[in-house]
């Protein structure tokens, strides 16, 4: 392995520590006692102290930070405070509904950004440019809680084409088994985040697409494709897009944490048990041991994309190591 | 204009003499701890415009919002650090045990940091009465001490009452009927009002949405009183509360007192566990044990009181430490009945290393209803048990929303069929226009007041706290802040809790003349600058 690659590992690794060291303080530095927020004061006091004890909380904090960094390095993430279950098996239960949700929406988004990024670039000054830049900056820029709603209210209440949220029909799949997620009624609940999901994230492919495209325009080698006689949907496709996949490509797996991030409000609008919606409710109710570990995994698939994008670099474009 | 400035002039003339009286020390300003304004606003408004109401009074009134939970809670519970809090406690049927909103608060004893008498109220007479309604078994008898008690805080005025909170939740009376419909505090979501549930769309299923998930059904670690309701539906209790506050046998036959800190309980013949084994004394003597032992989170605090319990036949007899009828309601009006042939050894079948990680979801309990499955983040499953004596009439499947707009967008359309989740004032109104849905009320037994602190020079004053129960703007918090979904209550036990509330008591008028009047006849007296003092 080349010194580069150890060097970006290396990184990587402080990166986390120094980001859950700082979660870790900045979850305990509110005013007051922060067990508080954990133990409510107005419990029985004898019950206070079983459950300081059971959590660990009556240890002073650089105690309580070297157990939890020395726990982390095994792969236990401790228990939750409000449910005294091991978070990992919390997570783990919700992670895979948002995987479905969130990654396949990504990858759509980015597919459709980047073709019709890529036509409207190439086609430059068209009305249809026009319309599509503004629309994408505007669906961008509202907040998406508002636009789940306005797509409930619209699609599943006004013309009743989806359910109103869950993941599938109450009752209906007590097993929770593969052949929930194969039925036509996962599928018949997941498209309206989906949709959702995958319209508010096309913004920034397809603006990034739209300009790498304007940027080959009157290239040399864009030239002599056109003056090979090549049709101009084969300079297009073959010539002008595949050399403004570059920025794409690397962009898609740094965004992986964010997307995962950015799933908690459209599960909560949508009643969909993944992690998003777990992180909102632990967030509320102080448990910090479910929320460090959501954000922490967070963190780690932004770090592990970032390093995935620079091997795809370095695939794609050599010149990266060497120079 | 010149001639209202002359007014003025003349009545600040004709003050002029008053402030010469006011010879006693300025009663200093009043730390008022209450509720941050953005995410508790109609706490925090109540609590001004109880302060705006006193200053009229000449008292300066400084509100100090802190965030909740904390620092709010442990200056509220733990460290008392408070002229007078804004109070809010959550109501429930278990709460319906007149001790907890009355001796529980007032007693001197419970004074100390985490217990409930955050005011350090002492009253000789409260303590003697709470000794003597403690140790009275038969309700009808205790009730009358209650009275006499509720009487003594009226009179004391420990603090502030402003008011009782109701709750509308709504149902689809064309899939499910309610009949007889029990206002009770937890509303729909009482088992009262569960076991009555009937479907009309011929699935004998009953969809509930609510946004409240289980946390624990292990009756060793659960902290939620929500928890705890779900826990009743599966597992039975030897006495529940009933719809007016009064405890009903239940698994009990009967309840009979021996002496002051003895009582027995007769336990039915006719129950089973659903896997088929019958439902023994010797079952309830290990439940309350085992919680004891294993220090159980929510009932530690009632089981320390528990010192033996013996078995004779279906005759369980419970020895306390000190006399309690609290004890009754508190303890077996809520612990649930535990198979001991499942329990004992859980830890040798499962290989946990404590009871405590359980997580009992595959429920062995003798209930009106049997766990089906839960799906954490989704849903719960309830199958009626068809042979309890309470003849469940619906199976209940119980849906998990995200967030409330949802739920009642989801309801309004037919998806389910009830809301557990009390509905927001906006969408009350759009619902009375729905001819489908049946709203219903669930007034709370909780309540709002503002509680003195009688460390502080100011609230140690007994004749203020009397006045100040003039200067309490009821109508104006229950209409504008509270949109009117309040009531005013004359005591801690409030009228919701109908077996208990002393029906004599009045309702302290708002007339803030009143109040000046027994301010003067104490003493008190204005400066100047309209500002209260002290009596000489």
């Amino acid at each position: 392995m080349s010194s580069f690659w150890v060097r970006r590992l290396w990184q990587s690794a402080l990166t986390l520590l120094i980001m859950l060291t700082l979660m870790f303080f900045m979850f305990r530095m509110l005013p007051g006692d922060p067990t508080a927020t954990v133990i409510s004061p107005a419990l029985y006091p004898k019950a206070q102290e079983t459950l300081r004890i059971q959590f660990g909380l009556d240890k002073p904090l650089w105690e309580q930070y070297l157990v939890y960094v020395k726990n982390l390095a095994v792969f236990d993430f401790g228990l939750s405070f409000h449910t005294g279950r091991p978070v990992a098996d919390e997570i783990s239960g919700r992670l895979l509904n948002t995987i479905l949700l969130v990654f396949p929406s990504m990858i759509a988004a980015y597919a459709l950004g980047a073709l019709v990024g890529a036509i409207v670039g190439w086609r430059r000054g068209s009305k249809l440019e026009a319309i599509l830049v503004f629309l994408s900056t505007a669906l961008q820029s509202a907040p998406v809680f508002w636009l789940s709603m306005l797509a409930i209210l619209f699609f599943s209440i006004r013309l009743d084409l989806f359910p109103i949220g869950h993941i599938v029909s109450p009752g209906m799949f007590p097993e929770e088994n593969w052949r929930m997620y194969l039925s036509m009624d996962f599928l018949h609940h997941l498209a309206l985040p989906f949709l959702v999901n995958t319209l508010y994230q096309f913004c920034f492919p397809f603006l990034l697409m739209r300009s790498s495209i304007l940027a080959t325009v009157g290239e040399d080698y864009i030239e002599l494709a056109k003056m090979k006689g090549l049709t101009d949907r084969r300079v297009l496709y073959h010539h002008a897009m595949r050399n403004s996949l570059l920025p794409l490509a690397t962009t898609l797996p740094m965004t992986l944490g964010w997307a995962v991030a950015g799933s908690v409000v459209i599960e909560t609008v949508f009643s969909w048990p993944g992690l998003g919606l777990l992180m909102v409710e632990a967030v509320g109710r102080s448990d910090y041991p479910v929320v460090q570990a959501a954000f922490l995994l967070i963190a780690v698939l932004t770090v592990v994309g970032t390093l995935i994008a620079d091997l795809l670099y370095t695939l794609l474009d050599p010149r990266i190591v060497n120079a | 204009m010149k001639r209202l400035r002359m007014t003025v002039c003349a009545a600040s003339l004709m003050l002029a003499p008053l402030s010469a009286l006011a010879e006693g020390a300025i009663v200093p300003t009043i730390d008022f701890l209450t509720w941050p304004s953005t995410k508790y606003q109609h706490y925090y408004e109540t609590s001004a415009y109880l302060a705006e109401s006193w200053a009229e009074l000449g008292l300066d009134v400084k509100l100090n919002p802190q965030p909740f939970p904390a620092p709010m809670l442990g200056m509220w519970f733990t460290d008392h650090k408070f002229d007078v809090v804004m109070s809010v406690l959550s109501g429930s049927s278990a709460r319906f045990e007149p001790d907890f909103f009355t001796s529980n608060q007032f007693v001197s004893e419970n004074s100390t940091p985490g217990g409930m008498n955050v005011g350090s109220f002492s009253n000789a007479k409260v303590d003697e009465l709470t000794v003597k309604q403690r140790a009275i078994y038969d309700v009808d008898a205790r009730r009358e001490v209650i009275f006499e008690l509720q009487e003594v805080l009226q009179d004391e005025q420990p603090e502030a009452l402003l008011a009782y909170v109701v709750n509308t939740t709504a149902y689809n009376k064309e899939n499910v009927s309610v009949e007889n419909y029990e206002s009770t505090p937890e509303g729909l979501r009482s088992i009262w009002n569960l076991l009555k549930m009937e479907s009309l769309d011929g699935d004998d299923r009953v969809l509930l949405g609510w946004t409240i998930d289980q946390d624990s059904w292990n009756p060793l670690t659960f902290k939620t009183l929500e928890d705890l309701d779900r826990l009743g539906l599966v597992y039975d209790r030897l006495l529940v509360v009933g719809p007016s506050g009064k405890p009903e046998m239940w698994a009990a036959q009967s309840l009979k007192a021996v002496d002051e800190t003895t009582f027995e309980v007769v336990l039915r013949d006719d129950l089973m566990f659903s896997d088929g084994k019958p439902v023994t004394a010797e079952d309830v003597q290990f439940t309350f044990n085992y919680l004891k032992e294993n220090k159980a989170v929510y009932f530690q605090q009632y089981l320390d009181n528990l010192e033996d319990i013996t078995v004779d036949g279906q005759t369980i007899r419970f020895k306390l430490a000190k006399p309690s009828a609290p004890f009754v309601s508190a303890a077996l009006g809520q612990v649930p009945i535990l198979p001991k042939h499942i329990w004992s050894n859980i830890l040798e079948e499962t290989g946990l290393s404590k009871p405590h990680d359980y997580r009992n979801t595959t429920i062995v309990g003798s209930g009106p209803y049997t766990l089906d499955y839960w799906k954490e983040g989704r849903e719960i499953s309830f199958k009626r048990n068809a042979d309890h004596f309470m003849k469940p009439k619906a199976d209940l499947l119980m849906v998990q929303f995200g967030s409330a707009e949802i739920l009642s967008s989801a309801l309004a359309k037919g998806d389910i069929d009830i809301s557990l989740q009390p509905l927001v004032p906006t969408v009350i109104d759009e619902f009375r226009h729905f001819d489908q849905l049946e709203l219903v009320q669930a007034q709370s037994n909780g309540y709002m007041s503002a509680r003195y602190n009688i460390n502080s020079e100011v609230f140690a004053n007994k004749a203020l706290r009397q006045a100040l129960s003039h200067a309490i703007p009821r109508d104006a918090i229950i209409e504008e802040v509270l949109g009117g979904d309040a009531g005013p209550t004359p005591s801690s036990i409030v009228p919701s809790n109908g077996f208990w509330i002393n029906p004599d008591l009045e309702l302290p008028a708002y007339d803030l003349g009143m109040a000046r009047q027994i301010l003067t006849d104490a003493g008190f007296s204005w400066d100047s600058d309209g500002r209260l003092h002290f009596p000489e």
